[in-house]
This record gives C-alpha cells, structure tokens and sequence, in this order.
C-alpha cells in the first residue's frame, strides 16, 4: 500500500464515493422493484461512511509515518465523531 | 433530473468556495420541490457528503487541502456541533439566523477589502504549522504558510460547528473566513480543506438521519451524484483562479449568504 497521506486518503474517499454513487445510479434504475429501496439504502450507507474511512486511513497513513502528535489528533476526532454519534442515537 | 442538475451546480459551486452546497439545496428542494424541512435536509448532508468527496480529491492530490489542519479543526467543530444541537431548542430560530448573517457580513467585507497575507518566505523555520501547496494559477509555485492563531481558531470553530448545527446551513461558510482572515491560512487552501471537512461534518448528520428512516432515498440519489459530478468540474475551476479574484467572488458569496440569512430570520425562505 502506498502509505503517502494524501494520495492514500484520496483513493479511498474516491473510491468509497464512486462506489457509493454507483450503486445509488443503480437503486434510481431498480427504484419501482422490490430491491429498489434496498439498493438505495446500501449506496446511502456506502456513501456516507466514505468520510469516516477517510480519516481511518490518514490515521494508518500518519501512523505507519511515525507522526505521533498528527496520529494522536485523528483519534481524538474519531473520539469526538463517535460520541457525538452515540449522544444523538441513544437519547 | 431537475435534482440532478441543480445537484450539479450546487456541486460545482460548493466546491468552488469550500461549502457544501446547502445552501441552495435547501431553499430548492424545500421552495422548488415542496420537500419538508427535514427531509430537505437530509438529503442535502448526503449530497454534501459527495460534494465534500469531489471536491476534497482534487484539493488532497494537488496538497491544497490540508489533512491535517482539518482533521485538528473538525475536533473543535464537531464539538460545537454536539453543543449546538444541545442547546438550539432553547434560542430563537431568528436570533440564530441574524447572528449567522452579522458574520456573513463581517467576512464578506473582510475577504473583499483584506489582501492575502499568509505567504511566508521559503527560507523562515519550519514549524508543526507550517505547511506548502502548490497553487495552479500561479504557474502551480509552490508556497508556504504558517498557521496563525491556532488556539483562538481553535475556539472559533467551535462556535462555527455550533452556529452550523443550530441553523442547519452553513459549516464551511463561517470556517473558510475565519481560516483565511483569522489563523492566515491561505484562501485556496482554506477552501479546499473545509471541502474535506465539510464531509466529515455532513457524516455524522447524515448518519443519524438514516437512522430515523427520515432520508428520502431517491432524492438523495439524484442529489448526490448531480454534487459529486458538480464538485468534480467546481473543483477543477477553483484551483485556475487567481486569488485576488477568488476572494472577490467569496466575498459575495458571503453577502449572498448573509442575504439568505436574513430572509430566513423574517421567516421568508
């Protein structure tokens, strides 16, 4: 894996988001079947966490770099990002 | 279709100026479209999402976008996020709105009269906040600048996450100005960045709304993929303009959004 931050991260946020959008494209095709919906939803969710895979691969990136104090600052977002998460879904 | 192509030019725009495009898809899809407030919204965070995408790849492959710098301010932002979901039950909807427009305002007539300052010289000491891009429009010389005011910036973005989890609109909005004028970041990088954060920002929203079964999945289909194709080509023009002219046109997106602001507070969009 090439573990340079920026063109690692890119890849995956392109790659998740294509992968995301295509499989929407494919749910507006199959929207009035009986899978429509359910495809939706998995390009919905595939899309959506695209962002959180962006910052776990910095994180793998600053890490294997031996960034420690940048490294440090990804987990604290996830922290944050995860709680903010856990406070909202569970009120 | 008519989504798809509004997605596009959201995209586009969103990704010009560092925003995610909210704000025209939330007065479309809401005045044009008919779509309730929420679902209006929820389906914007995931379009945002694929705008932030479009537009933050380019940005982070010319190292326009600052990982780093984002990943820092999204802690602050996300927390004022928590907060201003918290606490927006208790302030006036209008309050919120005429706030964000005195902030519009302000950045407005700081980015329109306020020359770039943010360049350091090649040879000052590198510091952690010293960074490097490479700018496109001006025959792609690299140049390097060092954040300033990070603990205050700091601060800052926690009013932002708190202002834009309060109206609904408006995150990369208040954090490219307070990015470029306050912590001196320069305006193409500042812009850039927030399209990387803005994404991370729309996730967490995102998430919860698919949660509550609140997103209309075909609207946010056509949406998202109209952003992404938007913000790929929004993306490509940001990085052509000069800064000088990039700043003009920010800062009347910023009285354009202060604008919209105020129409909100009167209860009018």
């Amino acid at each position: 894996m090439n573990w340079d931050l920026n063109a690692s991260t890119v890849r995956v946020i392109q790659t998740g988001t294509i992968i995301g959008i295509a499989i929407l494209a494919l749910g507006l095709l199959l929207s009035g079947t009986d899978y429509g919906e359910d495809v939706l939803l998995a390009g919905a969710v595939v899309l959506v966490f695209t962002p959180l895979a962006g910052i776990l691969t910095s994180l793998a990136c600053l890490l294997k770099a031996g960034d420690r104090k940048w490294a440090a600052v990804a987990v604290i977002l996830i922290a944050v990002v995860a709680l903010g998460l856990a406070i909202t879904l569970l009120k | 279709m008519a989504l798809l192509l509004i997605g596009i030019f959201a995209g586009a725009f969103g990704a010009v100026f560092g925003l995610g495009g909210g704000i025209i898809l939330i007065p479309v899809m809401t005045i044009l479209f008919g779509l309730g407030a929420t679902e209006a919204a929820a389906a914007s965070l995931i379009g945002i999402v694929a705008t932030s995408a479009g537009a933050a790849s380019r940005g982070l492959r010319k190292s326009t976008a600052n990982i780093r710098l984002g990943l820092m301010l999204e802690i602050t932002t996300s927390i004022g996020a928590i907060v201003g979901a918290a606490i927006a039950v208790y302030l006036a909807d209008w309050a919120l709105f005429l706030i964000f427009a005195g902030i519009m305002l302000y950045s407005g007539v700081k980015m329109a009269l306020a020359p770039e300052r943010s360049e350091i010289p090649e040879d000052a000491p590198d510091g952690m906040m010293t960074f490097e891009y490479r700018d496109a429009a001006d025959g792609d010389r690299t140049k390097r600048y060092e954040v300033q005011n990070v603990r205050s910036g700091l601060g800052m973005c926690v009013a932002a996450g708190m202002i834009s989890s309060m109206t609904g609109v408006g995150g990369g909005s208040v954090k490219v100005p307070l990015m470029n004028i306050h912590m001196h970041i320069p305006v193409k990088v500042a812009s850039a960045t927030s399209s990387y954060m803005i994404g991370i920002t729309a996730f967490s929203g995102a998430v919860i709304y698919l949660a509550a079964g609140q997103v209309l999945l075909d609207v946010a289909a056509a949406v998202s993929i109209g952003t992404y194709v938007g913000a790929l080509t929004g993306a490509k023009i940001a990085e052509r303009v000069q800064t000088a002219t990039f700043k003009r046109y920010l800062s009347a997106v910023f009285f354009f959004v202060c604008f919209t602001m105020i129409l909100k507070a009167g209860g009018y969009l």
